[in-house]
């Protein structure tokens, strides 16, 4: 078979893979939606029908999303999909499947197009297969989170840069990608400038030495970057635009007190046991190694149930080895090309703005890491590979594929049987399920739903496809004028027949006939028995524990 | 003269940290560490706990296939998911010098800070320069039996002192190593080290 010919059935297999992990059952599983894919997928609906999101802010630049604020493509990507496939959760969910998919064949592009020397393609399909089946990648493409999306637009930037340099045409394409990637999530707003301001200065002789050849695209691409992105650089100052900062960012002390701060320590040496300086710089240094601890990427992954899989971390416990051997090598290596500088760079950056936030070792902000780490495992392979003897590869090559195959297994029932039985909860599964509950109730009585945990309202607008126009007229949260800097919250909605408030016992059990709806602590066994409450359904989670109860009331029959 | 000082002073800090956080939390009246309970067939990673085995019963359960299941969850996986757990903290750089993470309460004890934060720079010169450094084979196959040997344990707090002499090694090495390059940022560094470490040793003695 020639070799050409190869190449291309493996990365048809290889892709088939990824898209495999990627689209089965994906409107299905994570069984659940979680709130902020509510909102994206309802708020995309909303502006279908009314140019408006949920607010009734007209096409928002960053989208309000209870008191946090989204970065506006995932939404807006979303809408021209509803007239045509609906509005439902497979929908909701598949531009980052779609954009997850692409990110294969572009990791493959990128490392053929900077790796220099012999093994280029090995490399690229190594690295694309890791990638395909890198549980890490595989979650944030199945669920509607927008950093996967900018990860696409981040490598889309950065290879067609390298390409630039060879078809200055592409440094448009570039601009393109590195301003959507910019616009698409928060952590990449710190990432992108500085990625680019690399790539300016690695490659500053080839770009002067070539400067009347370049200079037009140049200056077309930084024109269409600058108009892209400067509506939303005009919001970087509003109290919305930062308000994950300030909530999450560890050098900010006005919610909590810097990690091991020692408050019952009042002694003569207080200023500098407790300086927050010193206490915020150490906390940030661990939080950027655990990027790169063994624990974290081999074993525990993210500790937040929806951002791993059961009994899997971000990598596979075998690739381990190919890891260390990978960074020896790049380590080792002292010749400049452009392969390892991208590696270094991603690695050295992508881990920054997560390592900001108080949460250790979170997925989700440091996705671009997966990136580099994937290429360093695939060089590791690659080097073991080249320095064994050729008699002796067949033995390195079964272990491995069996470990492989083990591993796709355990990928396989991780992530469609044993992930929605044990973590569907964290995933709202109750919430998800409760319309169907709700359409079967008769349409006579009003309908309370507890507001005290969660933000279930929007899953009711979203599974309901209730008419964003009246819930727009009926529910008022913010002037369009205070969009952006407003935080305050009206938590109390109405959606038609139901109100979605605090549970008031008094008024709601003793005087109201109607259903009541809530979790297992607001509606619990005793006041079932204290209210005379008829239960109508518990909606169980799949492990068994109770998600939601809906009970009628039963007051006495001289009130009403 | 003064930077001959420094590295001296930067030495005591590295060696000093390990031996009083184990002192401190170990006190001699309750050995802790040397109890039946620690030192049992029942701090090993062997005996699964019931909600472990009730996990694994539930996950079995799942799968249509018996078989199939078997092959991804059986009596040895509550067993290997400890052990890999304690073997990848155990060459975890975070264990050694921030106690995994300053928010992260893992067991009483196990993320005590073992070394100076900052002296993480002189681990990594150490083995990045790793084929200088005198028996580095030794200390490679040492290290490497105890953390194997280590990783059996449940509860590994208290045992993990005997890896404090190769890692003192290491990040001595390093410190040579780091300190010996002709640079002007040498000394300043190292001053640096050694006031901030002196602070982190002030917090670990003065406010546990």
């Amino acid at each position: 078979m020639k070799p050409r010919l190869l190449v291309i059935i493996s990365l048809v297999l290889i892709l088939a893979v990824g898209i495999f992990f990627r689209f089965y059952k994906l409107g299905i599983t994570p069984a659940g939606f979680y709130l902020d894919e509510a909102a994206m997928g309802y708020n995309a609906y909303s502006i279908l029908k009314t140019s408006k999101d949920e607010f009734g802010k007209s096409m928002p630049l960053i989208f309000r999303s209870f008191l946090d604020f989204k970065t506006p493509l995932y939404t807006y990507l979303i809408v021209p999909l509803i007239p045509v496939l609906g509005l439902s959760i497979y929908v909701t969910r598949l531009p980052s499947a779609f954009f997850g998919v692409l990110t294969l064949p572009l990791i493959y592009l990128l490392i053929k197009e900077i790796t220099p020397g012999k093994n280029t393609t090995k490399l690229a399909l190594t690295a694309t297969f890791i990638m395909a089946i890198s549980p890490w990648h595989i979650l944030l493409s199945r669920t509607s989170y927008e950093t996967n999306l900018s990860l696409f637009f981040l490598i889309l930037g950065i290879y067609t840069f390298y390409l630039g340099l060879k078809k200055p045409y592409l440094f448009i394409i570039s601009a393109l990608g590195l301003s959507l990637s910019f616009l698409s999530y928060h952590a990449e707003r710190l990432i992108v400038p500085i990625v680019l301001l690399f790539l300016i200065i690695t490659n500053f002789t080839t770009l002067t030495k070539n400067i009347r050849r370049y200079s037009i695209m140049v200056v077309i691409g930084i024109i269409f970057g600058l108009t892209l992105t400067w509506s939303t650089i005009s919001l970087m100052r509003t109290p919305g635009f930062l308000s994950r900062t300030s909530t999450l960012n560890i050098f900010s002390y006005s919610r909590q007190f810097p990690a091991g701060y020692k408050p019952n320590y009042h002694g003569p040496l207080a200023g500098l046991v407790n300086s927050p300086a010193l206490l915020s710089v150490n906390e940030f240094a661990s939080l950027y190694l655990s990027y790169f601890s063994p624990r974290y990427l081999f074993s525990i992954g993210n500790a937040d149930p929806k951002s791993s899989y059961p009994d899997l971390a971000t990598y596979f416990v075998w690739q381990l080895p190919f890891y260390l051997i990978g960074l020896y090598f790049l380590i080792k290596d002292k010749k400049a090309n452009p392969l390892r500088t991208i590696i270094i760079l991603l690695l050295l950056v992508s881990p920054l703005p997560a390592a900001l936030t108080r949460d250790p070792y979170t997925t989700i902000r440091s996705l671009p890491l997966v990136v580099p780490q994937t290429i360093v495992i695939a060089l590791g392979l690659i080097k073991i590979f080249e320095f064994t003897k050729t008699s002796l590869k067949p033995f390195l090559a079964a272990p491995l594929c069996l470990l492989v195959g083990t591993g796709i297994i355990s990928l396989y029932s991780s992530i469609f049987i044993i992930n929605d039985y044990f973590r569907s909860y964290a995933w709202d599964y109750g919430p998800t399920k409760v319309v169907d509950y709700i359409n079967k109730l008769p349409k006579n009585l009003p309908i309370t739903f507890d507001n005290s945990r969660g933000e279930s309202y929007i899953h009711l607008l979203f599974f309901t496809k209730y008419d964003p126009a009246t819930y727009q007229k009926d529910n008022f949260e913010v002037l369009p004028d205070q969009y952006y800097t407003s935080m305050v919250r009206n938590k109390t909605k109405n959606i038609g027949r139901i109100n979605y408030k605090q549970i008031d016992w008094g008024l709601d059990a003793e005087r109201t006939k109607q259903y009541l709806i809530g979790d297992g602590l607001v509606i619990s066994d005793h006041e079932l028995i204290v209210h005379r409450l008829t239960k109508i359904a518990d909606i169980n989670n799949p492990d068994g524990s109770l998600a939601l109860r809906i009970v009628e009331t039963n007051p006495p029959q001289n009130e009403k | 003269m003064f930077k001959r000082g420094l590295v001296i002073f930067s030495q005591i800090l590295i060696l000093s940290f390990w031996p009083i956080s184990f002192f401190l939390t170990n006190q001699p009246t309750n050995f802790e560490i040397l109890s039946p309970s620690r030192v049992s067939l029942g701090n090993t990673v062997f005996v699964v706990s019931p909600l472990d085995y009730d996990t694994l019963v539930r996950s079995i359960g799942l799968f249509k296939s018996r078989s199939l299941a078997r092959l991804e969850y059986n009596r040895l996986t509550p067993i290997f998911t400890k052990y890999s757990l304690n073997f990848f903290s155990l060459i975890d750089p975070n264990n050694y010098f921030f106690g995994f993470h300053p928010r992260e309460n893992v067991i009483p004890n196990q993320n005590l800070i073992k070394f100076p934060p900052l002296s993480i720079i002189f681990f990594l010169t150490g083995l990045y320069l790793w084929g200088n450094l005198k028996y580095h084979r030794l200390i490679f196959s040492l290290s490497l039996v105890s953390i194997l040997i280590l990783s059996f344990l449940n509860i590994f707090d208290g045992f993990d002192l005997i890896l404090f002499p190769p890692l003192a090694l290491i990040i001595r090495h390093g410190l040579f190593e780091f300190s010996q390059k002709k640079s002007f940022l040498i000394t300043p560094t190292l001053f640096l080290f050694c006031f901030i470490s002196t602070i982190d040793l002030i917090r670990i003695v003065l406010v546990r």
